[in-house]
Formats: C-alpha cells, structure tokens, sequence
C-alpha cells in the first residue's frame, strides 16, 4: 500500500470528482490500518458487532464502487456513493455513514466540482440526515462528533479559506468531541473508552484531510484522542464493565434492505422503533436499509416484506457471546406488585442511589444535555411492578415527553412535574408505595413544590443576563434557574449563590456534588460556607452528575 | 365499687396525671450493659437521655416480670373490687404477657381484666385515662374494661423521631421497615396502626417533621383529649401542643408529657410525638 496519497497536487483549493474519490481512497487507506483499534472500542452492543470492520466495509464498497466514474463531476460521484453506501451499509455505524454520504450528495448536487462551502453544506446535511435516521438521538456518539464537525466547518468564512484550512478545523473538532464523549454516554464512561463510531469518523475524516493536504502518511495507526472523565488507559473496554454487563440480554441484530417504489424512511423508522431498540432507518423512496435490535426478528422480516422487495438479509445473536452466563440469569425475580410505583429520570450514580433508596421503581437516564425519548419513559413505565405509575421528570425539557407517555401508555400514568432532581427527591419523601397514586401525588405535588433548587455549572457562551456579566467557560450559580452569581472559584459562586437564596434558621442545604468534584472537596465547602450561615443546616450528598459541579437543594 | 386502674411506664403517662387518676403505674426494665434500672424510678428521663446521647453502650429493655404484676395486683386487690391492667401492644412487647400469667400467680380474688391496648406510649395513656376517669366515676369492673377496650380504636399515636438510628438498632422497626437504608438524612415519622409500627412519612426538616404530625393530628379532629410528647426538646413540644390547641373542646387544652426511658430507648433524642383521642361520635372520620 502507498505510504503517500495518490495524487497530491499542493495546495487543492477546488476539488472534482476524483478529488472526491481520492479524499475517500486515503480514508479508506487510513481506516483499515486503525480497525482493530476502533474494534476494541467497542462497547457491546452499543451499537452492534464490530463498528471499526462496519464502517471500513461500508467505505469500502463506497470507495470500489464508485472507482469507475472516474473524469465524473464531483455531483455525479457523490451521488454514486450515498447510493453505494445505502446498499452496501453495515451495521449501525454503517448505516449512519451512508447518512454523512447522503449529506455529501446533497451538498454537491449539480456541482462539477466543489471547495469549502459545498463542503460545509454537505456536512450541515449528513448531520441533519443522521438525526433524523434514528428513533431516539443520543449524545456521546458518532452524531455528536457529526454535529461538531458541522459547527467547525460553519465557523469558518467558507469565501476566503482553504479547504485544507478547513479541514484541519474539522479534524480538531472531530478530535476534541471524541474525547468529549465519555461525559455524555455514561455506557463508555463505566467501559473506560471514547466512541467506536465517533472515532471511526474522526479518522475517516483525519484520511480525507491528508489527501487534500497532500503531504501526510495515510498508513499508520492513529492515536486515539485523551478522553475526557476518564484515568489512565483507554484504548479498549474494561474488564471490569465486561464482567458487570455479563448478564444483560440483546436479542437480535436485524438487517436488512427494502426495494420498493413510494417507500417512506420516516414512518418505516417510526415501526422498526415500536419493534425494538437501536433503530436506524435511512434511505429513499425507492431504497430503505433497516437496522434494530429486537427479541423476535420475525415481526421485523414481516413489516419489511410488506413493504417491498427484501435482500442482504443479515440477523445476528447478540447474546450468543454470553450463552454461557445467561442460564444462570434467566430466572426473573419475582417482584412484587404495589399499589403505585414511581419512575424517574435523573443523571449521576450518586443520584441514581439516592432516589433507589427512596422508594423508585424504574430509573431512566437523562438531564439537560440528554433528553430521554417517550419511548424510554414508556419502557420504564411498562417495567414498573404496578398498574399505577407515578413519573418525575425532574426536568422543564422532559415534561412534555413525560405527558406523552402518559398519553401512550395503558397503565394509568401521573406526572408530578418536577422541574429540577432536588425537586424530584423533594417529592418522592412522600411517595409510599403502599398508597394508591391519587393520595400520593397529592402530597408529592406539595412536597416537590416546597424545595428551592442552587445549580453551579459552567457558562456554554459569554453572556449578560441580570446585570451579571459572564465568561464563556466560566462558572455561574443558577437559583430557581435564574443567573445570580458567575466567577471562577467553585466556593464563592456557591456562596454568592446561597446568600441570594436568603435562608432562614431551621432550612437544610443539601450538596450534591458532580463527577468532577470530590467528596473532601464537598465537605470542605458545606463546612466553609456552613459558618456563614447561622443556624442553617448542611448536607453533602454524591450526586455524581455530569457538567454540575454542585445541584443544591434548599428547603 | 372500687376499681383500680393499672398500666405500665411506657403510657408515658405524666406522674401528677397517674397520681390524681389513681393509677398504678409498673415500670419496666433499661439496662445499660449489666446496668438494670427501673424505668422512671431508679433512672429519670434527664439521666436516661444524657447515658444515651454520651455514653458508649447502647441501652436495652426488658418487660416487668411476671411477679412485678404479681406484686402490685397483691397490694391493690386487698381493698379493690376489681382490677383493669392496661398494657402496651403485644404485638411488640412481652409486657401484656407478663400481666396475664400473674392474673393467675396473684392472691387478689377480685376480677382482673388485663387489655392489650395495641398501643405506645400516650396512645395507650389515653385510654387508662378514659378508663381511669370511668372507674374514679364508680363505674363497674365490666364497664371499665369496656370502656379501655372501646377507646382502642379512638386512639392514637404519631411520632417523628430525629433519626431512624435508634428504632432500627432497638429491633422494633416493624412495618416500618421500608425508611431504613435511604441515603440522606431523614427524620422518620411513625404511627402506630393495629398494634405495630408502620411507617407515616418522612421529612428532611424539623419543621416539615413538625408539620406533618400536626396534619396527621389535625386529620383525627374531632378529637377529645391531646398530649404532645418529646424526648429531649420539651420546648418545641410546648409549641406544638399551643399551635394544636384548637383542636380541642372549648376548656381542654393540650398538655405534654415525656417519652419515657423505655420508649426513648427507640425514639432517640429529638423526637417528637402526639398521642390523642377521638370523640365518640368521629368514625370514618380519620386514616384508618
């Protein structure tokens, strides 16, 4: 294999269709070296097999297919490969990639050749594409190093900068929301590794880079970026994880392709999702691949059918690798029903123990940055052990998807709409499980109401809100969700914080400190700012929420 | 006719209160270690709290033995008529046990009724007093007992104790179980249902503490007779008793009366109680 790229002409200000075919060519050199890597990465089953082996087989077929059309328009190939990548997508990672072609087609259309703004276009539409291919979005994967490489193309003034400007700035972005992506997913955090599909694109994208820059080996193993949250190595899934997740069941891993005419991805995605989870839907009106995991793959092969001509096939065992342990784990444990049971979304190990250790049934994982689906909420629904369920939000975003669910459900469904976690652990002091839902709600309504809610967290842009002038990056202190107090010390943005709130004698402050913050360090806090509060009681508690430096809760 | 009235320390029933209703209190047992004292008699509440906030040995407790009663029922059958012995609930304690086996030991020969009140500490003080109150009226020794036996139901007894700790080492968490293992500080309340503890809520405040038993107070109204009870803060329970005072028939008041070092034994320091009793004529009225 050539140690440099096939044909490098310094610089490339404007690309053709075999500019195109030459930036996938040395990605694809690029990728083949570094699958083992990306392999490794691979938390099972998020999403599916191996994605390093789905991502370069995809590239593959994409790259040898559309080999031909070479002396093509740049819109002539780029379409070839989207419909290449379509037919020839596997897995999950796969099927996204044919997304980020797709994008490149529509960013190229009717173009003989193109430079940073059809570039920028393209990567603005497979980002849009790829969001819409999958049921529920979730944030710490390949979309959100899409969505990064999108905004870093879109900062840049696409009439005066080269597209090896620009691609550097993509590559610097893909790189830095890989290492980002440990803090979103908390599934990689507990394995200890980045995103597979996120780094796969990341060096996808690192290949496509030295082609047009034209000087860079494509044949080497790349580094793996830094991740970010998490010690030490971690270039491959702990042992511990694969131990804790040992027992977890997957069904099966469907695929397949659909031939038909009229075809409509949207409503094919919105049935894969009712069938199972991890569904990607993607392609045309006359060409939709489906990929979802499910219990049953034959209602999957059933709705596929109807729809049209059905080929590539592909149906996968993902608990075959735990054959073994799964015996001894098929045995359900008998819960016992109650009377009502309540589910709650929250974020943070810490927090996911305080609120089992007050009664919660069925927790899902969500916040701020990590929204979960109706679907997710009704799931959890279905799985609490009684016929009436009580749903904490704990969240302003997640409370119209908590009322759909209440729509959707068949079980009878309350949503006590707490607003903030503190709230929501407010309200749960007065749930007895042993009560029907109507007289616990009544008081956890209450409950929740009478807690007032502190958040120290970190200021996304620069901004002046209530004659408080903030720094990006900087620290700010939210009461009730309003700005009071910005700065750069953890402590005085706490106590400016506390101080707003005016407590009274006989109120309790609780800490739940975040993942970035030690329990000394908590303490050390409640135990400054505790001397400045007469007659006020502290509480420090492990929330161990991602992106909050401290949740306070004021009641 | 002369009916006497007998119940045991833990109806916390305040000593100026036993002696004008001329009721014979038997004390139980709290131990130290190998450390045994009378309960009320030979260790006041005051000592009782400071050995248990300070000292290192967690105290224990035992029921009077059957010869206590023995003792009692002995001395007071000699110019009594009858006799109605009054106990705390069966179900968590061996008192009422004791009592039956020394109707059968004493040389009293007149009639000894001996009622499981299913209740705790003023929960249970309220009904000897009704029943005190019906004998000191002439009532007979029938109509005593029918009296006590009649008041079960119209009790109460909520409490709200400063931490779970004291219940759960005690062994007499009961159908409380469920406040056990929570991961923030909370201050359990309780209330006593069918002779066992069952679980009321839970507050992270002593003022939403405060508050709920008052509601739970206010939730039995009409009600005929009130005492709030407190461990270690009798301040705080003298708040409680003015702010319920409403609760009450025009020129009762509510008074306040002591966990004891029996009943403290569980409660721990900080804890806070109400026991009541309903009017008559309140069913379905309240929780059940």
């Amino acid at each position: 294999m050539n140690k440099t790229n096939p044909t490098p002409t310094v610089p490339r200000s404007r690309l053709d269709g075999d500019g195109l075919l030459g930036m996938f060519l040395s990605a694809l050199h690029l990728l083949e070296r570094n699958v083992d890597k990306i392999n490794a990465l691979n938390v099972f089953p998020v999403p599916d097999g191996d994605t390093g082996t789905n991502m370069y087989l995809t590239l593959r077929s994409v790259v040898e297919d559309s080999r031909p059309l070479q002396g093509a328009t740049s819109a002539a190939v780029s379409r070839k490969m989207a419909d290449v990548a379509l037919m020839e997508a596997k897995g999950n990672s796969g099927v996204i990639l044919s997304q980020f072609f797709r994008g490149i087609a529509i960013g190229l259309e009717g173009t003989a050749d193109f430079g940073c703004l059809e570039l920028a276009q393209s990567l603005a539409e497979g980002r849009k594409l790829a969001y819409t291919a999958i049921g529920n979005p979730v944030e710490g994967t390949i979309l959100t190093v899409m969505t990064s490489v999108a905004e870093a193309a879109d900062a840049m003034d696409s009439s005066t900068a080269q597209l090896s400007e620009m691609l550097d700035a993509i590559c610097i972005g893909a790189r830095e929301a890989v290492a980002l992506t440990p803090t979103m997913l908390p599934v990689l955090m507990q394995a200890g590794v980045v995103d597979a599909g996120g780094q796969g694109l990341s060096v996808i994208l690192e290949g496509v880079r030295r082609y047009v820059d034209g000087s860079s080996p494509v044949d080497e193993e790349m580094e793996l970026p830094v991740p970010v949250g998490i010690d030490g190595h971690a270039g491959s899934v702990s042992h511990e994880f694969l131990a804790a997740t040992e027992e977890e069941q997957y069904g099966y891993c469907t695929q397949l392709l659909v031939e038909g005419e009229e075809l409509d991805p949207a409503s094919i995605r919105e049935t894969m999702s009712s069938l199972g989870v991890s569904a990607v839907v993607v392609g045309t009106e006359s060409t939709v691949r489906v990929h979802v995991h499910v219990p049953d793959p034959g209602p999957v092969l059933s709705a596929a059918v109807a729809l049209g001509v059905v080929s590539q096939v592909k149906i996968e065992n993902m608990d075959s690798q735990h054959v073994e342990f799964s015996a001894a784990h098929r045995q359900d444990p008998v819960v016992q029903p109650l009377e009502s049971a309540v589910v709650t979304v929250v974020r943070g190990k810490g927090f996911e123990a305080v609120v089992n250790s007050l009664g919660v049934s069925e927790i899902v994982q969500g916040g701020d940055t990590m929204n979960p689906s109706v679907k997710d909420l009704l799931e959890a629904v279905g799985r609490a052990p009684s016929e009436q369920v009580i749903l904490l939000p704990n969240n302003r975003n997640i409370i119209p998807a908590a009322r759909q669910a209440v729509k959707l459900s068949d079980k009878s469904v309350t949503v006590v709409a707490s607003e903030t976690i503190p709230q929501g652990i407010g309200a749960l002091l007065s749930f007895s499980p042993n009560r029907d839902s109507a007289t616990n709600v009544a008081e956890m309504e209450e409950e929740a109401g009478s807690v007032r809610t502190g958040e120290v967290t970190r200021a996304v842009r620069e901004v002046e809100l209530n004659g408080i002038a903030v720094k990006e990056g900087s620290l700010i202190g939210l009461l009730e969700r309003v700005l009071v107090s910005t700065g750069t010390n953890i402590e005085d943005v706490l106590g400016a914080l506390l101080h707003q709130a005016e407590l009274a004698e006989g109120d309790l402050v609780t800490f739940y400190y975040g993942d970035e913050i030690t329990a000394d360090e908590a303490a050390a806090a409640a135990t400054k700012l505790g001397a400045s509060f007469e007659g006020v009681e502290f509480e420090v508690v492990d929330g161990g929420q991602p992106h909050y430096p401290f949740i306070v809760s004021i009641e | 006719m002369v009916v006497k009235v007998v119940t045991d320390s833990t109806s916390d029933l305040p000593a100026d209160h036993a002696k004008s209703l001329d009721v014979t209190i038997v004390p139980l047992n709290v131990s130290f270690g190998t450390e045994t004292f009378k309960d009320n008699v030979t260790i006041t509440a005051d000592d009782f709290y400071q050995r248990l906030t300070e000292g290192t040995v967690l105290p224990t407790t035992s029921q009077p033995s059957p010869g206590d009663f023995v003792e009692v029922y002995d001395r007071l059958g000699e110019d009594a008529d009858g006799i109605v012995s009054i106990h705390l609930s069966s179900k968590e304690s061996g008192t009422h046990n004791s009592a039956v086996q020394a109707q059968g030991m004493t040389k009293a020969t007149c009639p000894i009724d001996v009622v499981d009140s299913e209740q705790f500490s003023m929960g249970l003080g309220m009904i000897v007093i009704k029943a005190a109150e019906a004998a000191a009226r002439g009532a007979s020794v029938e109509e005593v007992a029918a009296i006590a036996r009649n008041a079960i139901s119209l009790s109460q007894c909520v409490a709200s104790f400063d931490t779970l700790e004291y219940l759960e080492r005690g062994g007499r968490i009961g159908k409380a179980k469920a406040l056990v293992g929570s991961l923030l500080k909370l201050k359990p309340a309780i209330i006593i249902r069918d002779g066992q503890v069952h679980e009321l809520g839970k507050s992270r405040t002593l003022v939403k503490s405060i508050a709920q038993l008052k509601n739970t107070a206010r939730s039995f109204a009409p009600v005929e007779a009130l005492c709030v009870l407190y461990s270690t803060t009798p301040d705080v329970a003298a708040e409680i008793a003015a702010d319920l005072n409403d609760l009450l028939p025009e020129g009762t008041e509510p008074f306040v009366a002591r966990f004891g070092p029996v009943l403290g034994t569980y409660t721990g320091p900080g804890a806070l109680g109400i026991g009541l009793i309903r009017k008559e004529d309140a069913e379905g009225a309240a929780h059940a």
